[in-house]
């Protein structure tokens, strides 16, 4: 439990961090998404109501601090609701738990991808979600190459943040037999 | 399946329910207090990150300290020759103010604050500054800065304050173009949506196909919608197109949103019977070390209208 408070202050460090660091002008203004590496260290280090505990609070302060509330005819609308997040990082929290026996079997580079390609996920199905709202004023939908340099982009940076990490969980394991994994679940996988 | 594991899911569907279902005044209010959580860690954030900064821009050497500083006089000595021309202008337009009987003139209440965060999500274009409600900032509020307008408040807490920047799409302003009777409607309505933020492209949309407008030509808010005054400045027409059913003008913003760092937010706008006192003071950024400035009050060009006969 205090493991778990202490991954929670990190995450909370980090998102101060996401939000003083500033796009790369190279992938198209990609910006640093660290959520996805904290989902991956607790989807191989707790058991699977940890996972859910942290996709809810990351999800839910993900959006709390990042949605846009836009004021219309007196009232306020959104284009991407409260919440979706929470949905999104519990989907990927459960992949990434159930596929704990391939970071066992010393593939250690699944969980990276995984959360590079969540990364990813996230920025595009934000982007469809905002396309679709907007669609009523602009009619357009764009799917231009530096749309897909953007969001391969928000995945490469996530990639390259959780690559040092898990490399090093998977150091420690063969040469100090140190488990990332959870004792009582490792039979179980 | 283990048995927490089945509660912990269903706590899981249950709460991102009731999440999901919140309605989006509670949403904002909610914005507000994480944005006030966090807002001391980025303005310390933001300070580390200027002073690192400032460290490595203030490493010049003794040959370009002597050429800035030479360009800075320069600079002075004609802005002082400018604002002597305005003060006779100013002077005089009080004058013909007066011989005309104008009734209204408009003054803006300036609120000057600092950029502490930029957006970390990657589709929306806003900041986050450290003035709030407790400084009379409320949602929907002009930003500018003096090189024009920067964009509007969203959601506002006690000391923080969120700011939609004119290179978002949700952003629209009513401007018109300067030596021309025309308007139209302005918003960062890319060709890609994927953009440099910091170079938006502006366009002015559903202006009338018998325009006809030149590069070079200033562009203003047109004060139409309620939210922006008339009279501030957005930017300049850099390409003018007509269209089957209307024209186009692509407008470039002076400012770099993108390292904007002090932005004023127009808090009210008064309206004088008495005509002004003769100086007044002109927003100036506020300095990194010194206490926090009083808004600021400017007088602006506005169209104004004469009182009525009776």
């Amino acid at each position: 439990m205090a493991l778990f408070a202490l991954v929670l202050a990190c995450f909370f460090a980090s998102l101060v961090v996401q939000f003083l660091v500033p796009p790369i002008d190279a992938l198209h203004h990609a910006k640093m998404i660290l959520t996805p590496v904290f989902l991956s260290y607790i989807a191989l280090a707790f058991e699977y109501p940890f996972v859910l505990a942290f996709a809810f609070i990351a999800g839910f302060v993900w959006d709390a601090l990042t949605v846009q509330f836009i004021p219309r005819q007196g009232s306020l609308a959104v284009e991407i609701w409260l919440g979706w997040s929470i949905i999104l990082y519990g989907v990927v929290g459960s992949l990434m738990h159930g596929m704990r026996p391939w970071f066992q079997r010393g593939k250690w580079f699944v969980h990276p991808m995984l959360s590079g390609l969540s990364a990813s996920a996230i920025v595009l199905v934000e982007y469809l979600m905002i396309s679709l709202q907007r669609m009523e004023e602009t009619h357009l939908f764009f799917f231009p190459g530096s749309l897909w340099i953007r969001v391969l982009g928000h995945g490469l940076i996530c990639l390259i943040a959780a690559l040092p990490f898990c490399l090093i969980f998977s150091l420690a394991a063969k040469l100090f037999r140190f488990e990332i994994i959870p004792e009582e679940s490792r039979g179980r996988l | 399946m283990k048995r927490w594991n089945i509660i912990a899911l269903a706590a899981f569907i249950a709460l991102t329910v009731v999440v999901l279902l919140i309605n989006p005044r509670l949403g904002q209010k909610i914005q507000g207090t994480f944005l006030a959580m966090i807002t001391p860690f980025l303005k310390s954030g933001s300070e580390l990150e200027k002073k690192i900064t400032a460290v490595r821009v203030g490493l010049k050497s003794l040959e370009e300290l002597e050429e800035e500083n030479a360009d800075l006089l320069v600079e002075n000595k004609k802005l002082r020759a400018t604002n002597q021309l305005l003060a006779e202008v100013q002077t005089e337009n009080a004058q013909l103010r007066k011989s005309l009987d104008f009734r209204e003139r408009s003054t803006f209440t300036l609120v000057p604050a600092r950029v502490v965060a930029r957006d970390a999500s990657a589709w929306w274009n806003s900041i986050v500054i450290d003035r709030g409600s407790n400084d009379g900032i409320r949602p929907e509020m002009p930003v500018v800065t003096d090189q024009g307008l920067v964009g509007k408040t969203t959601t506002v807490d006690d000391n923080v304050s969120r700011v939609v920047l004119i290179s978002d799409e949700n952003c629209k302003v009513a401007v018109v173009v300067e030596g021309s009777p025309d308007k139209g409607i302005l918003w960062s309505v890319t060709g890609t949506r994927v953009s440099d933020p910091a170079v938006p492209e502006l366009t002015i949309r559903f202006l009338p196909k018998t325009a006809s407008l030149k590069p070079g030509q200033k562009v203003y808010s047109s004060g139409l919608g309620g939210v922006f005054p008339s009279g501030l400045l957005v930017g300049e027409v850099i390409d003018f197109t007509v269209r089957e059913l209307d024209a186009q003008a692509k407008v470039q913003s002076e400012i770099d949103l993108a390292t904007i760092e002090d932005v004023f937010v127009i808090v009210n706008q008064t309206e004088e019977e008495e005509e002004p006192e003769t100086e007044r003071a002109t927003p100036v950024a506020p300095q990194p070390t010194a206490p926090r400035p009083k808004p600021t009050e400017i007088p602006v060009a506005r169209p104004v209208r004469p009182s009525s006969p009776n």
